[in-house]
């Protein structure tokens, strides 16, 4: 079914903070979120006290709407997001919520820390729940078993590392355009991957995202409101979630897919959309193989052949489809999709410099995957 | 002898059968009478046909690893003296989409391939918990099953 929100809401204000992704920056992550929802709101050309929505991803490393409401001095905030889901879908949810008029000038922020994903190993021995299956054979955190979607897709298509590679050096590649990112002016080679050590093989250590102290900030309005500010509106076109409903490891069908492929073919059935048309694509990679996922899962290209797709070059700046432009989780630094969300903005408004795609009028972002659910996003200029 | 540091799971009225048998040096797994079919980790009703009255059955613990990882982080207390070590996903012959996780022992990593035939042993790592881990099964002598 056509989706009758489709361009009623557009984002209309970007923030980062700090202003480049750092591992150390000194600051406090109320610090940074704070003034990245500031400098959000300052650069849509609207005031603090405008914003009545707060939309944040409630998980791990976070800085909640109501606290944020009380540091802002907010008194009239009409929608706050549930936990739960991921950046495209928050993304989504607000502009439901403005659409809607639940509220009409809404923060989707997120901010993380280095520290967090320093996971420590529990205190205690006796693990229960879930954990009871896992943590006594030495399977303690997902960065461990997302590479077991690596192992069972390369044995499956015979792709070797120097292939998987390829997706960290690509992104690298990207991340020299970008200001905001940790690794600009720090090159990549195959060579410097291959090398790398192993975190859990086949995974290399540049295969996993980088921890960063970072706050990013989007605010999102009606359309109508949105086409008498600043900068030229960028519209939430379509969206789409799944929740693949098989949240066991033991459980997941095939490790050569994941819950990525329920929701891209939500999303193309109810946009009447396809990969084809997408000017560029923003793909989650807080692992490569999940942007490996997406990639196929979305219908970049066949499967089995994402490996090869990047490789090739397809999705650098002037391949066919370029991707994570300003340099992914993997080297912009980890944001949670929140990066890929804000160079999106800037790519569709023509100001990503160095980096813009000439042009650009439609392009897909997309959250986490492995095998719970996932959200994605198709904005439009 | 130094006391054992990593990890035990703590076993609750979903998982005391399947931990039980592990201590007698057997697999057991739960089984719905309704579907015909095992249900691994265990869950309050069958998640085909929400039966509540669930039973448990012994399996063979032969199966083929289905995909691994070779850990080199020393990310987990009393494994750090035991990197590189295998976690594994093991298919067991039973049924379609039937498997553990656990480690894969008594080879070389780098010897580990997706679909090499492995059989369940059970290791007693204390008095009181007993875990199942997998080994290459040699399979020219048709041999397998339990301990």
């Amino acid at each position: 079914m056509a989706n009758p929100l489709s361009d009623k809401a557009a984002i209309v204000g970007v923030g980062y903070a700090p202003e480049r992704f750092s591992r150390h920056s000194g600051q406090s992550i109320v610090q940074y979120t704070i003034e990245s929802c500031l400098r959000a709101v300052e650069e849509a050309g609207l005031q603090v006290q405008d914003i009545d929505g707060l939309v944040s991803m409630q998980w791990a490393d976070a800085v909640s709407p109501s606290d944020l409401a009380s540091f802002l001095g907010l008194k009239n905030v009409g929608y706050y997001s549930p936990s739960g889901t991921i950046a495209p879908g928050l993304v989504a949810g607000a502009a439901e919520a403005v659409a809607s008029g639940l509220c009409e000038v809404a923060l989707v922020y997120r901010s993380m820390s280095a520290a967090f994903g320093v996971t420590p190993s529990s205190k205690e021995q006796r693990i229960g729940g879930k954990g009871q299956w896992y943590y006594p054979y030495g399977l303690h955190n997902d960065i461990y078993y997302n590479a077991f979607w690596m192992t069972r897709y390369m044995q499956t298509y015979g792709v070797g590392e120097d292939k998987m590679g390829t997706i960290a050096v690509a992104n690298r590649e990207h991340a020299h355009r970008n200001p905001h990112a940790v690794f600009t002016g720090a090159p990549l080679t195959i060579e410097d991957y291959l090398s790398s050590r192993y975190i859990a093989a086949p995974m290399h250590l540049f295969d996993a995202d980088m921890p960063v102290d970072a706050g990013v900030a989007l605010v999102v309005t009606t359309a109508e409101r949105a086409r008498n500010l600043r900068h030229p509106p960028v519209y939430v076109h379509n969206w789409a979630s799944a929740l693949a409903g098989n949240s066991d490891l033991e459980n997941w069908p095939d490790y050569t897919f994941a819950a990525s492929k329920y929701c891209a073919e939500r999303l193309w059935d109810r946009s009447g959309l396809k990969a084809q048309d997408m000017d560029f694509a923003q793909l989650y990679d807080g692992f490569s193989v999940l942007f490996l996922n997406w990639l196929e899962d979305m219908g970049f290209c066949e499967r089995g052949e994402g490996a090869d797709f990047v490789a090739d070059g397809h999705t650098r700046l002037a391949g066919k489809v370029p991707m994570n432009t300003a340099g992914g989780a993997l080297s912009e630094g980890r944001t949670h999709a929140w990066g890929h969300l804000a160079e999106s903005v800037y790519q569709l408004r023509g100001q990503a410099g160095p980096r813009q795609i000439e042009g650009a009028e439609l392009g897909v972002i997309t959250g986490a995957g492995m095998n719970t659910g996932t959200s994605a996003l198709v904005l439009r200029r | 002898m130094l006391a054992y540091q990593k990890p035990l799971p703590l076993a609750d009225e979903l998982s005391q059968p399947f931990w039980d048998a592990a201590r007698r040096h057997e697999l057991w797994l739960q089984y719905c009478p309704g579907c015909t079919q095992f249900i691994h980790p265990p869950k309050p009703r069958c998640p085909h046909c929400m039966e509540t009255v669930l039973e448990w059955q012994q399996v063979s613990g032969l199966g083929e690893i289905y995909t691994y990882a070779i850990v080199h982080h020393r990310g987990v207390r009393g494994f750090e003296d035991e990197v590189p070590y295998v976690i594994a996903l093991i298919q067991l012959e039973e049924q379609g989409l039937l498997r553990l996780l656990s480690n894969v022992v008594n080879c070389q990593p780098s010897s580990i391939r997706v679909g090499l035939p492995v059989q369940a042993f059970f290791d007693d790592v204390t008095p009181d918990t007993t875990l199942v881990k997998f080994a290459p099964r040699d399979v020219s002598q048709g041999q397998g099953g339990n301990d």
